[in-house]
């Protein structure tokens, strides 16, 4: 069994439901029906597979997220402020 | 001239040359839908006094066609039941954004579907199951089963459903119509109740692939209010049908061709195959060998997210609460009164797989299959233009013959892939089994690339007569 009754009051508490007494016993064993069918994914090798985030294949491009060293000078040569590689306030 | 059985096109040129006019067409349908819908059960409410209202508004490139909508897309001013006792009183606020985009599509009313979009039979309903228009002793199909029969029985010339993870493209290809199901992110989904936000779309059920083109091409494209809509470049989908498929290439997947579906289904979608060779489409076999976990992939995820969305209705804003007591006594007997059964199974399911304990066992190894179905339609779209199928194993079953949950779930076996890939995907039409029940032919795209299944469709219909078939006491 993959749910007991006991369990099974508990994730009704938490879904905000009343489970009649008298259903108990059906509704344990649909869901136990419906979990075992779901242990077919168990015979997958999934150790390096990420959990999908999203359903297009498109991944948002962006940088690595790094520190890198300003090309100070270039970057800044239109700033009359400047004192080492920082603006003066 | 049957006003009803005339395609948008068709309705859009009669408009053009005052041939008749969109307030006929409108009455004309609600005529019919009217003497029909206690044999069928396609509608929960026929707004009369706003179709009629509706019709006559003035329109430019795009309207004035009749349309039903199924009852978890929000109609300001209509009842929005989602087929629940739970919402039996509930009246929408706004317009869903896709009902903005069709405004000046006179409304025929809400349709029927399975409570809250669970179930693939439209007999979860809270008030009475959807019947099919081929024969009235099978299902119609679900969750947008009500949509469907509309659609097939003329009671509507077309019609939006959603499609979680096969509602649309089901009960379009029991009831022997067109359903397409986007890309997720094409269409906005503001306005639609949500049963898993990751996977729902809305999308067509029309008589003709064109009729589904023109509908698309005024639904899809960026929403400010859903930000999950995408901007795709083509956004005409009509003017860009083509009836030339030559040198397409179709990838046929093995494991959609099994001994698990039904005889009579696998042979019309060869002789679809053959068919769409002859007009010049190669076939390239493929391996999606991830099909086989989709289905509780997909069933696990869906009761995660279910039981999410659902959390939110606790009966109070429902004018429907009968106990009085406190605030969270009256929460659980409204749901537990408001609830049907396949409803409560799957937000039971969804909040034990959500568990602590549960959580990697369950839903991280769901999401995990869920990059692996992705990552084989990756692969097979280099291979491939379109991947093709059957919608379903079998066609319509008797109403009242699936008893266990897991029986119903299987039928999805075909149309949860391209779900958890959000891949656009279409059932059309291909055939009829020796009971005279339609069989459906799905096609499946890569993301965006609706054009593609749409001109193949188009091309299918164009050399087939399947999709002209009348239901035999289609009477005006």
């Amino acid at each position: 069994m993959k749910i007991t009754a006991k369990q099974l009051n508990e994730i009704a508490s938490l879904s905000m439901l009343n489970i009649k007494q008298e259903e108990i016993d059906e509704y344990i064993k649909e869901l136990d029906q419906v979990l075992t069918y779901a242990d077919n994914l168990k015979k997958l090798d999934l150790d390096d597979v990420k959990p999908a985030k999203h359903c297009l294949f498109e991944e948002r491009i962006t940088r690595e997220d790094k520190v890198v060293q300003l090309r100070s000078k270039k970057s800044l040569h239109n700033d009359i402020n400047l004192k080492d590689t920082f603006i003066e306030d | 001239m049957k006003l009803t059985n005339l395609s948008i096109k068709e309705l859009l040129k009669g408009y053009k040359n005052n041939t008749f006019s969109p307030s006929e067409v409108t009455k004309a349908y609600l005529k019919k839908a009217k003497e029909n819908n206690q044999k069928i059960g396609a509608y929960i409410n026929i707004t009369e006094d706003k179709a009629v209202e509706d019709s006559k508004s003035k329109f430019h490139s795009f309207g004035g066609v009749p349309m039903a909508i199924k009852d978890n897309i929000h109609v300001a001013n209509v009842n929005t039941t989602c087929a629940s006792k739970l919402l039996k009183n509930h009246k929408a606020i706004f317009n869903a954004t896709v009902i903005k985009r069709l405004i000046n599509c006179p409304v025929l009313g809400k349709t029927n579907m399975d409570e809250f979009a669970m179930g693939s039979s439209n007999e979860t309903s809270a008030f009475y199951p959807v019947k099919n228009p081929w024969d009235l002793k099978k299902v119609s199909g679900g969750s947008s089963g009500g949509s469907a029969a509309a659609v097939a029985a003329n009671l509507a010339s077309f019609a939006l459903g959603s499609d979680t993870g096969g509602s649309i493209r089901q009960p379009a290809a029991f009831c022997g119509v067109v359903g397409l199901r986007p890309t997720y992110g094409l269409v906005s989904r503001y306005g639609l109740v949500a049963v898993a936000p990751s996977m729902d779309q809305i999308g067509p059920l029309t008589k003709t692939v064109e009729d589904s083109a023109y509908v698309l091409s005024n639904l899809a494209g960026f929403d400010e209010k859903d930000a999950m809509t995408a901007s795709p470049k083509t956004l005409d989908y009509t003017k860009s049908l083509k009836e030339d498929i030559k040198n397409v290439k179709i990838g046929l997947p093995k494991q959609y061709f099994t001994d698990y579906t039904n005889n009579e289904v696998r042979q019309a979608v060869n002789k679809a195959i053959r068919t769409l060779e002859k007009l010049g489409a190669k076939m390239v076999e493929l391996d999606l060998s991830h099909t086989p976990y989709s289905v509780s992939a997909y069933t696990l995820l869906c009761a995660a997210e279910a039981s999410s969305s659902l959390a939110r209705l606790n009966g109070t804003s429902c004018k429907n609460t009968k106990i009085k007591g406190d605030y969270s006594k009256q929460c659980v007997n409204s749901r537990t009164e408001g609830f049907g059964i396949e409803v409560k199974r799957r937000i039971l399911l969804g909040t034990h797989i959500l568990n602590s304990t549960n959580y990697a066992e369950y839903y991280i190894r769901a999401q995990k299959v869920r990059t692996l179905v992705q990552r084989d339609f990756q692969r097979a779209f280099h291979s491939c233009d379109i991947i093709l199928g059957p919608t379903t194993p079998t066609t319509a079953f008797p109403l009242n013959s699936k008893h266990d949950p897991l029986t119903m779930y299987l039928h999805d076996s075909y149309t949860t892939p391209a779900s958890l890939a959000g891949l656009p995907a279409m059932s059309i039409p291909c055939g009829y089994d020796s009971n005279g029940l339609p069989i459906g032919l799905q096609l499946i795209a890569p993301h965006f690339k609706e054009q593609d299944i749409l001109n193949v469709g188009h091309a299918f219909q164009l050399d087939t007569d399947y999709h002209k078939r009348k239901i035999t006491n289609d009477e005006e």
